[in-house]
């Protein structure tokens, strides 16, 4: 998945949006469906694609993932722009 | 109490809702009301200026009018009574109702009509406006609650997750990094240092430094316990907060280090939440630091019977003129450019030691026989794997090793013993103590056989590679055995 691509994607914005506004959280696909109000598999493969992108990072353990927001300043200006875009 | 940003929120809430608008609808349809506004107050630039518009769309542009109604109507409003009226330009009827709540008014509600409202139609649109501002009200006060303890709730998921994250390492060499890189995660922070307290508890040893900042040098800097931020914090004992870093020192029953973030990625400095969010994932790491050292203490306890135990067979094996003279060694070498972690090297290591301790059980004659193994004897030797396993099998911490120790002479074709396993089925730690094995066993001493040269020995692996050996395994064998180091250190132990 593209960067671009993400515009037509609810749950990817959504997510996105959940970490912007939450930067220091960091949670499972559970949690994270649980604050955005979604199921946790399509919340979960959409993590991964954002993992990806290098817009969330991934900290894997035994039994546990937990997704936190990038500190990478290049890709949080971009999608601050990204999402002032989506609200005009 | 509405703050003024709720408050905000309530008149809009309020200028928009759908069911205000139904209730003036209804209002209409039985009185000869033509318009409404609702305003937050008398005072207000912007309420006056909604006041006149409203005015203004009924026609009545004149400014004299216009503050004359507006007087008319502060007056009418400071009397007692819940809903006023009055006549304004010899032509409209206006009324207020005020919007109150627990003896507050939060908002006016005034209609202008062409003629009087009946009482019964008045008392029925201000019941339907109370039922409709509380329930706007509840709104609000329900949205107010949920925007003060979502993030509370949001930060306490954090901090599960940040305990489920830390506690399910119990590899201090993986642990620390972890911590750090959760720290810096959740303080937005750009570096985090952990130094843990030497022996003496003089010297904070540096274990760890994540930095975020490109092209900056990590140094991790020993420190004596009261130089430098973090060796203050652990002096003091105490939580160090200036704008730029936040220092915590780890303590259990007595302090065991520290733990410092510094730098928030947007400038900003470290807030009282930060520390607060600190001082919780600092006392989950000490519990996990503490459980981490606990089992390398007692892996290391294991690890030294081990060695007792290795050496005592080493010691029966002598008896028999076997000699391994760089076994250990060799797969740890292996391993390591196999990319084990130090868990697996550490489980390989175990096993290396005790290999061959199911020998103990075979009979003398079989070991140091210089003639042709009966089928009898060789059925003995089969069974030894299993023996070694076996003599192991209470000990719950060696349960990664046992699975290596039982495969360790199967063949990469599947042709080797006990079950036949073939290829990938194997255990990488015991594919790669196969080869090694081997080696060994060609160039060290051996009663019933004439030692190999170093040259012989590799030729006969090399000729066995993807039968009976891993051939990725070979070839990393042999560019290992072919470094000086290990030409040095194998020339040492052959003599």
């Amino acid at each position: 998945m593209k960067f671009e691509e993400l515009l037509n994607s609810p749950i990817h914005i959504q997510i996105i949006e959940f970490f912007d506004q939450n930067p220091a959280s960091i949670d499972t696909p559970r949690g994270v469906a649980a604050w955005i109000n979604s199921d946790r598999e399509t919340v979960k493969k959409a993590l991964t694609e954002l993992v990806e992108l290098n817009i969330l990072i991934e900290y894997r353990a035994t039994a546990t993932t937990g997704y936190g927001y990038t500190s990478n300043q290049a890709i949080l200006k971009k999608i601050k722009k990204y999402l002032s875009n989506i609200k005009k | 109490m509405f703050t003024k940003e709720y408050k905000k929120e309530l008149f809009d809430l309020l200028r928009t809702n759908a069911h205000m608008q139904k209730a003036f609808d209804m209002l209409r349809k039985q009185s000869k009301v033509v318009s409404y506004i609702i305003i937050k107050d008398f005072q207000t630039k912007k309420s006056l200026s909604i006041m006149k518009k409203g005015l203004e769309l009924l026609g009545i542009k004149n400014r004299k009018s216009i503050s004359k109604i507006v007087g008319l109507i502060k007056n009418k409003t400071a009397n007692k009574e819940d809903i006023k009226f009055g006549e304004i330009n010899g032509k409209y009827w206006v009324y207020i109702f005020p919007l109150t709540m627990d003896g507050k008014t939060y908002a006016f509600t005034i209609c202008f009509s062409t003629d009087i409202i009946t009482t019964t139609h008045l008392e029925c649109f201000a019941f339907s406006l109370k039922i409709v501002f509380e329930n706007i009200y509840k709104s609000a006060e329900l949205s107010k609650i949920s925007d003060s303890i979502k993030p509370r709730a949001i930060a306490l998921s954090t901090v599960h997750t940040l305990h489920r994250l830390i506690t399910s390492s119990l590899n201090l060499d993986e642990l620390l990094p972890r911590i750090a890189h959760l720290s810096i995660q959740v303080l937005r922070a750009n570096r985090c240092s952990i130094k843990l307290l030497n022996d003496s508890k003089k010297i904070l040893i540096s274990k760890t430094t994540i930095d975020l900042r490109k092209h900056k040098k990590i140094s991790l800097r020993n420190l004596p316990v009261g130089q430098g931020v973090p060796g203050r914090a652990i002096k003091l004992e105490k939580i160090l907060r200036a704008r730029n870093y936040i220092s915590i020192p780890l303590i259990d029953e007595e302090a065991i280090g520290v733990i410092t973030v510094y730098d928030k990625i947007d400038k900003k400095p470290f807030s009282e939440f930060d520390v607060e969010i600190f001082r919780t994932l600092a006392e989950q790491s000490v519990v996990a630091i503490k459980n981490a050292q606990l089992y390398e203490e007692q892996r290391n306890f294991i690890i030294s019977i081990m060695q007792t135990l290795a050496k005592v067979l080493e010691h029966k094996k002598n008896e028999y003129r076997i000699k391994n003279p760089i076994y250990t060694e060799l797969n740890l070498r292996i391993g390591k450019i196999m990319a084990l972690n130090s868990e697996e090297l550490k489980t390989l290591e175990i096993a290396s030691l005790l290999h061959d301790t199911g020998q103990l059980s075979l009979p003398k004659t079989i070991l140091s026989k210089k003639s042709r193994l009966t089928k009898k004897e060789f059925a003995l030797i089969k069974s030894q794997p299993k023996k070694t396993a076996s003599v192991f099998k209470n000990f719950n911490s060696l349960k990664p090793v046992m699975p290596i120790l039982l495969h360790q002479h199967e063949k990469y074709d599947g042709t080797g013993y006990p079950k036949g396993l073939r290829g990938n089925e194997i255990p990488l730690a015991s594919r790669i103590m196969a080869v090694v094995a081997a080696f060994n066993s060609m160039v060290g001493k051996r009663a019933y056989k004439k030692r190999k040269t170093i040259i012989e020995a590799i030729a006969e692996i090399e000729k066995n590679s993807g039968t009976q050996f891993d051939p990725t395994i070979v070839s990393v064998f042999i560019k290992t055995v072919n470094t000086a180091s290990f030409k040095k250190l194998l020339g040492e132990r052959l003599k």
